[in-house]
């Protein structure tokens, strides 16, 4: 039942940055609960930006966004706290606070929401011992690899249960080994229920796992379906 | 902290910027400057009121002395004022307390005992009636020639005129120091809001709400108002403690004491009260503003 329900939908979405040309055009997806999904499509194709609408930190410039079967267009100001809390994002440049140590830096969501203190130690830990950073909980993200930032970005963009993980470009500064487990984290998460979407330009990582994958090029939708496809149509023969 | 519950206060490390470190010190300067007008207002009030009680309905009469017995032309004076229906009271003052009067001035020792010193009568006037002040000149002076009627009550107005200018000049230094101290924690808040614009854009994405945000400022500014207050206002208190203590006391001058009651004390010490709820509340009103603008 939970399947069928629908987390994300975009109908004819067109994105502009102030006056300048639409970095997205006639945007149409949609993200059913549980589900997990690729966006790829090389540099410069919008993928950063689409996510930016689904994290609410950009309004669509023509048709319609819905999050939770919610219209965007339609909250206030004031509820876009709790909308944004039942989203992780895992941004490349990893947006850690840099004078709050590793543990300070995941409780972020559960301090903004006045979680109890109590709970928020317990469960910072946990995480942090789940992405293998237990031992590092003090330390400050200047201290730690990207790999390390990583995994602290990973921790809390999931400590407050969200329903929906956004991750972009999450394997873009580690190695490939890294990147493969860094996947299979994510899939623990899709596995206990989060609908999860990960854009990447990393196509070979794509066609590693078996997940559904929307592709962008040039501010467009392509195709969905295996990477595979969209490369068999893009560069045919 | 007991409860658990959650210390968002460190999320923003505003209490290590620049500006906060500045800014309490501002905050006191103000503070301590604003104290001082507020007290320079509310002990001249005081003091008007004292005037008022001392001098408002009295007047003295000079009879000058005479080699041909002073006593009878006092004497004779007296009966004349307490003839004069808007009098109630007119009581010569004792030669001695005159001359202990004039000892500061002209010194002790027989050059003042020999001195002729006109006597002075001090007239209460009766509540409500009207003195014609220049008939009773005429007619004392046909009567005793050469006396002559002190009207306090004349010098007590221009006085007043003054000092009520004092008053508004220490009112207005007061509110625009508080007003200075409410600019700093403006400032202080759009300093911080710069400073933290990323960690402030991180903490929106994990779903803070501006209120949650600018309590943290509003907290940070209640801290800067109470220790920047709380300094100037003990400053001022010292300053004022010192100044109490050089006055010159008493009679000599004519001056009233300069003290405050315990009423204008309370009034000083609520002054850090209300410059720190005026800095919360544009905090956060800066806050919010700069955040709803952000979008
Ligand atoms: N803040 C911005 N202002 C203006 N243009 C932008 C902004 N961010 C991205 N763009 C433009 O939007 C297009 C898509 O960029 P982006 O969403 O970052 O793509 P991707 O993440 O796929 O590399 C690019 O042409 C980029 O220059
Ligand atoms: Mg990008």
């Amino acid at each position: 039942m939970a399947a069928e329900k629908e987390i994300v939908r975009l109908e004819n979405v067109g994105l502009q940055y102030g006056s300048g040309p639409e970095v997205l055009r006639d945007i149409s997806l949609s993200l059913a609960a549980g589900s997990f999904h690729f966006l790829t499509g090389a540099s410069g194709a919008g993928k950063t930006s689409l996510l930016r609408l689904l994290y609410l930190a950009v309004r669509p410039s023509r048709g319609s966004l819905h999050l939770f079967d919610q219209d965007v267009s339609s909250i206030g100001r004031k509820q876009k706290p709790a909308l944004r809390r039942r989203i992780g994002v895992v941004s490349r440049e990893f947006g850690l606070i840099a004078h709050l140590t590793a543990a300070e830096n995941v409780a972020l969501p559960l301090r903004v929401s006045n979680a109890r203190e109590t709970q928020i130690r317990d469960y910072v830990t946990e995480l942090l011992r789940w992405v293998g950073l237990g031992q590092d909980l003090d330390e400050l993200p200047s201290a730690l690899s990207d790999v390390q930032k990583q995994r602290v970005a990973i921790a809390r963009a999931v400590i407050g249960r969200p329903d929906l993980l956004l991750a972009d470009e999450p394997t873009g500064s580690v190695d490939d080994n890294a990147a493969i487990r860094l996947i299979h984290l994510l899939e623990e998460l899709h596995k206990v229920g989060t609908t999860v979407l990960v854009a990447t330009h990393n196509d070979s990582l794509v066609n590693r796992f078996g997940h559904p994958a929307y592709a962008l090029d040039g501010g467009e939708m392509r195709r969905v379906g295996r990477v595979a496809g969209i490369r068999g149509a893009r560069r045919p023969g | 902290m007991t409860s658990g519950r959650s210390h968002m206060g460190r999320v923003l490390p505003l209490g290590r910027d620049a500006s906060s470190r500045y800014g309490a010190w501002i905050v006191a300067a103000t503070v301590y400057v604003a104290a001082l007008g507020l007290a320079a207002a509310m002990a001249i009030a005081s003091a008007e009121q004292s005037w008022r009680g001392t001098f408002a309905g009295r007047i003295s009469v000079q009879v000058p002395a005479s080699p041909d017995g002073t006593e009878n032309r006092v004497a004779e004076t007296v009966a004349l004022l307490l003839a004069t229906p808007a009098i109630e009271e007119a009581v010569p003052i004792d030669e001695a307390v005159s001359r202990a009067l004039l000892e500061p001035w002209l010194g002790a020792g027989p050059g003042l005992d020999a001195l002729p010193l006109p006597t002075l009568i001090d007239v209460r006037l009766r509540r409500g009636t009207e003195l014609d002040i220049v008939a009773l000149e005429v007619a004392l002076d046909a009567a005793v020639p050469g006396t002559r009627i002190d009207e306090h009550g004349l010098w007590l107005e221009r006085v007043l005129r003054f000092t009520r200018a004092l008053q508004a000049f220490g009112a207005a230094l007061a509110a625009l120091f508080a007003l200075t101290a409410v600019a700093t924690a403006v400032f202080a808040t759009r300093a911080g809001l710069a400073a933290h614009g990323e960690a402030i854009g991180i903490m929106r994405l994990v779903g803070a709400r501006d209120a949650g945000i600018a309590r943290q400022f509003v907290a940070h500014s209640r801290n800067l108002a109470i220790k920047g207050g709380i300094v100037g206002c003990a400053l001022a208190a010292a300053t004022l403690f010192l100044l109490g203590r050089f006055a010159p006391g008493g009679t000599a001058l004519m001056l009233p004491e300069m003290t405050l009651s315990p009423m204008q004390w309370g009034a000083l010490a609520g002054l850090p009260l209300v410059v720190t709820a005026l800095g919360m509340a544009s905090a956060r009103l800066t806050v919010m503003r700069a955040l709803s603008r952000a979008g």
